[in-house]
């Protein structure tokens, strides 16, 4: 499997099933994006924008940081 | 009869294909056989005619024609059939087939990448204006990397749906 283009994780995925298992396209309804873009940001292979991001992190009610993390690594 | 509201898409369901990936394929096929056969019927007459006998214009714009009207087409009927799919299955194409900030992304994603066919194999045409040679390569060698633009540029952004990328 090829590595993920993104160092960005998140907690999507699992937040969803806590609240009464919103589901993907539910959640892309409440962002205005397409199934497919919540899928590929689960699954880390798309970014969301700052602006997105904070959307999906008011949804579930949460900080940033408790959606999304940054990975350990090199820094660039 | 009052059709039903169009459902929502189960987690368990496959994800549908965007317009815009549906235009990316269609458009790597269409440039990719279009420039093919202008190619392959160019240099054909190459072969048995001198350079400057070869009636090379009229191919050069039937498969520029055809490389727009078939792109315009493949993807309407794509989309419709897209939607005809999902309709039957009681969902929504509006809402699963539409463009949205990804689709933009990977788009500005492509222009940049692809950027340079056009700069830095652009300049090949100067390089053959100043060795003077038959219009009918220049012609061609225009047409052949528009066509190599066209074909990265849908190659990149099918790379980005599959695989991700890093706005």
């Amino acid at each position: 499997m090829s590595p993920k283009p993104t160092r960005v994780t998140n907690r999507i995925r699992a937040l969803r099933a806590e609240r009464d298992d919103l589901t993907q396209a539910e959640l892309a309804e409440r962002l205005g994006v397409t199934r497919q873009t919540v899928i590929a940001i689960e699954q880390g292979r798309y970014s969301p924008s700052l602006e997105m991001a904070f959307q999906i992190a008011r949804i579930f009610e949460l900080p940033l940081d408790d959606v999304f993390q940054y990975g350990e690594g090199d820094d660039h | 009869m009052n059709n039903p509201e169009p459902r929502l898409a189960r987690d368990d369901e496959p994800p549908v294909m965007g317009m815009d990936e549906r235009s990316a394929w269609v458009q790597i096929f269409v440039f990719a056989i279009t420039t093919s056969v202008y190619l392959f019927v160019v240099l054909s007459r190459v072969r048995v005619t001198p350079v400057e006998d070869v009636e090379w214009v009229a191919p050069l714009l039937w498969a520029i024609g055809i490389s727009i009207v078939t792109v315009i087409v493949g993807s309407i009927i794509s989309g419709i059939g897209g939607a005809m799919g999902l309709a039957m299955r009681g969902r929504d194409p509006d809402v699963e087939l539409k463009s949205d900030s990804r689709d933009k992304d990977i788009a500005r994603h492509a222009r940049l990448r692809t950027y340079w066919v056009g700069s830095v194999l652009g300049a090949g045409t100067l390089v053959l204006a100043m060795l003077d040679v038959d219009t009918l390569w220049i012609g061609t060698y225009v047409f052949a990397i528009s066509s190599a633009g066209a074909i990265t540029d849908a190659a990149v952004r099918i790379r980005a749906y599959r695989r991700g990328f890093v706005a």
